[in-house]
């Protein structure tokens, strides 16, 4: 397999006649967008489009998601399958990415305010989003229309706009060419896999999105897929909350890691979801473990785990199973609530874990100052002093993907 | 240049020069300027001077505390020093509890920064690590050079009146409180650095200690079903309609405990869940789902078994650090140990 990664760097974002990229400027025209999302999604009834350049100070109120442009060049007509185009093959190819700017969704229904993006100097160096720049994007349906519908149709508007962006630059030079391939990583000395849980079955039982090849998490069994695909559009959201956005998957940071170093041969990923009896776990687990062994002949795994306290569950299995091979686990976990101890924060009953990276404290509560200018905040929420979240709803800081530089200390 | 920040030094009899253990009742003196290991802290200090140091007997000190405090205070008055540096006492008993003593009343009745310096096994770690900051060192003097070096180190970055900060904090205790931090390295690369020292068959540090597991036998029931009563236990959230007792939608951290004499079973209309870890409205449209109080009356009439528990207990199990369920499912257990409870069917989401 072999990606070619063609990146522009977007440094400036502005109105203008028609939607184009011009040098480094990514021009927008609000009303090209609208018009181009009505003729892509079904009762459509208004959209709301508004620009945050990469210095603005706001704060963006009830973000659904977050998705760098993207599109496949080759083969052409692959971008998200099974989500915006047909089934196809993606990981290998040319692809073209926007960096430095992002479509963010914003989710009209949701009568909560949170999560929000803080678009500040100050949370410049700790989040992936405060310093981009952004195209915002709230669609508004009929009443009649159902949340998963809804969902559904804002997932998909915002992932045809960022390949419509993308097309808009067809014709211009790109700045820099990642090569990925996999024929040099063979040489390479340690075998090394990853573990990589898309979401939790606890958030998906009535509804639920995309998440491979346009495959919902229903009857979700580990699969084994190349590196290359993992980055490359294979991958796509739950609807849920599942502690990363479309942006965490597509610069998967750990993915990004083992891809580059030097000293690694990146034997592929499995993919997996938390599961919510023994019998899918232990199924799960013993199927993720002999991908890693009879097929991949990894020595060591690195492991990142979706939101919420089941999968912590999922992990753990899996890791036992991995132990009887003799395979090393590297997890990335989270903490929710802290005790005096970090140890007694964990959910594990395990003692298989040795080496543990913890990225965060979900819900450690911030405040965040009033006197941020506002983009798509609610009516409902009246803000009369700070606002106080749990910085896990401050996107772009904890990302289970391993983005994050967030780490929990005993003081 | 701007004035350098005054720092007053503590050492015992020994390390002030003054003597050994015939010295252990030495009254406090004050000596202007360092001695001893001082000098070496003093010639390595940027932006801070030592300024003067204050020699006490390791028995006058464990004996007296209150005059050494007294002491200080006169020193305080006369000196007005910026920062205590104590030691470091390495695993120096009577010396290690006479630096944290002082330093805790530097902290607390004098407001001024302070460190100890102590090895792990001294018992004034336990004792004095969640009031004041203490340096770790090694356990005995061979490590004075290492010591003074991480001092001096810690000393010359004071700036903004707290001697520990996100840079150097791992040269310290922790001080039994957690919190988040921004590392200079993402959580991949971390992960990336540990697997590889381990692929190399090196040896890595984990950033979580795995906690002790303990495995509890299991209960077994020692009478007949028919002659057990049995309690409804659940941590999926179950409360009464608008969760009159605030119970926690995660991180719970507490139960409650709710009278169902005479129920058949739980009614849609009164209960409800407070829970944020899973689907919900399965449960709502039947709370016998998560607690199957009508299915146990039934056993309960038929002779299944001889007795419902007339309480449900209801806690919620999502987010709640295993320290917490622990704490919990012990207070539980007691209660329903007292009531005579011969067994629990626990539901969970």
């Amino acid at each position: 397999m072999k990606l070619l990664e063609k990146i522009k760097y977007i440094n400036r974002i502005d109105f203008g006649d028609h939607t184009r990229i011009d040098k480094d400027r990514l021009i927008v025209n609000t009303q090209e967008i609208e018009t181009f999302l009505k003729t892509k999604i079904d009762h459509l009834e208004d959209v709301e489009t508004k620009i945050v350049r990469s210095s603005d100070k706001i704060r963006i109120f009830r973000v659904f998601d977050v998705i760098e442009p993207r599109m496949k060049l080759t083969p052409h007509g692959t971008d998200y399958p099974g989500v915006i185009s047909k089934v196809g093959k993606v990981g290998s190819g040319e692809t073209l990415i926007l960096k430095n700017v992002a479509v963010v969704l914003i989710d009209g229904k949701k009568r909560e305010w949170k999560p929000v993006i803080e678009h500040t100097e100050s949370y410049g160096d700790i989040s992936n989003y405060a310093s981009l720049n952004l195209i915002c994007v709230s669609i508004k349906m009929g009443n009649e229309i159902d949340d998963q519908t809804y969902h559904r149709s804002l997932y998909i508007a915002g992932l045809q706009l960022s390949v419509f962006l993308c097309y808009r630059n067809k014709e211009n030079n790109v700045d820099v060419e990642d090569v990925y391939t996999d024929v040099n990583a063979r040489k390479r000395q340690h075998k090394v896999g990853y573990f990589y849980q898309l979401c939790s079955a606890q958030y998906v039982s009535s509804e639920s999105g995309p998440i491979f090849l346009g495959k919902t998490a229903d009857n979700f069994l580990p699969i084994a897929i190349t590196p290359t695909m993992g980055i490359d559009g294979a991958l796509t959201r739950n609807f849920f909350e599942q502690g990363f956005e479309t942006y965490s998957i597509q610069n998967n940071a750990i993915i990004y890691s083992l891809l580059k170093d030097e000293e690694i041969d990146f034997r592929g990923i499995v993919i997996s979801i938390s599961s919510m009896n023994d019998q899918d776990r232990t199924r799960n687990s013993l199927i993720a473990a002999s991908f890693f062994k009879n097929f991949m002949d990894v020595g060591a795994v690195v492991m990142s785990k979706a939101f919420g306290g089941a999968s912590n569950i999922d992990l753990e299995k899996t890791a036992n199973e991995l132990s009887e091979y003799n395979i090393v686990c590297v997890p990335i976990i989270q903490v929710t609530s802290v005790e005096e101890k970090l140890s007694d924060s964990l959910i594990f009953q395990t003692d298989v874990f040795k080496h543990l990276v913890c990225s965060g404290w979900t819900h450690e509560k911030v405040t965040l100052p009033r006197d941020v200018p506002n983009l798509f905040k609610p009516e409902t929420l009246k803000l009369e002093g700070d606002l106080i979240l749990e910085i896990e709803f401050i996107k772009g800081i904890i990302d289970n993907l391993g983005s994050g530089r967030l780490k929990v200390v005993e003081v | 240049m701007a004035e350098k920040y005054k720092v007053i030094h503590y050492l015992n009899q020994f390390f002030g020069q003054i003597g050994g253990e015939d010295s252990a009742y030495q009254e406090p003196l004050y000596k202007k300027g360092p001695v001893g290991p001082g000098n070496l802290l003093n010639s390595q200090l940027e932006n801070a001077e030592v300024i003067g140091t204050i020699i006490c007997g390791d028995n006058f000190a464990s004996e007296n505390p209150e005059k050494l405090v007294s002491f200080f205070r006169q020193v305080i008055a006369d000196e007005k020093p910026d920062i205590l540096v104590a030691g470091p006492a390495f695993n120096s008993g009577r010396y290690g509890m006479a630096c944290a003593n002082l330093c805790k009343s530097a902290k607390n009745l004098f407001g001024i920064a302070c460190l100890a310096g102590l090895f792990e096994g001294n018992p004034a770690v336990d004792l004095f690590r969640t009031d004041i900051d203490i340096l770790r060192t090694k356990a005995n003097a061979a490590g004075m050079k290492e010591a003074i070096h991480n001092i001096s180190n810690v000393v010359s970055d004071f700036s903004n009146g707290d001697l520990v900060s996100d840079a150097n904090r791992n040269l310290f205790f922790p001080k039994g409180k957690l919190k988040n931090i921004f590392d200079k390295d993402t959580a991949s690369d971390r992960a990336l650095h540990i697997l590889k020292l381990l692929v190399k068959g090196g040896e890595a540090a984990t950033e979580i200690e795995l906690p002790h597991i303990v495995n509890h036998e299991k209960a077994v029931l020692k009478k007949k079903l028919s002659e057990a009563e049995i309690a409804l236990v659940t941590d999926g959230g179950l409360v009464p309609v608008g969760n009159p007792e605030r119970l926690e939608s995660r991180g719970a951290s507490k139960f409650l405990v709710f009278d169902i004499t005479g129920s058949e079973g739980l009614q849609k209309d009164k209960w409800s869940i407070n829970h944020e870890g899973y689907d919900k409205q399965f449960v709502l449209e039947d709370p016998n789902r998560l607690v199957p109080l009508d299915a146990l009356r039934y056993f309960e009439k038929t002779g299944k078994i001889r007795k419902v528990h007339q309480q449900v207990i209801s806690t919620t199990g999502v987010a709640t650090a295993r320290a917490v369920c622990e704490k919990l499912g012990r207070e539980i257990g007691l209660m329903l140990q007292e009531q005579n409870v011969d067994a629990v069917i626990l539901t969970s989401t």
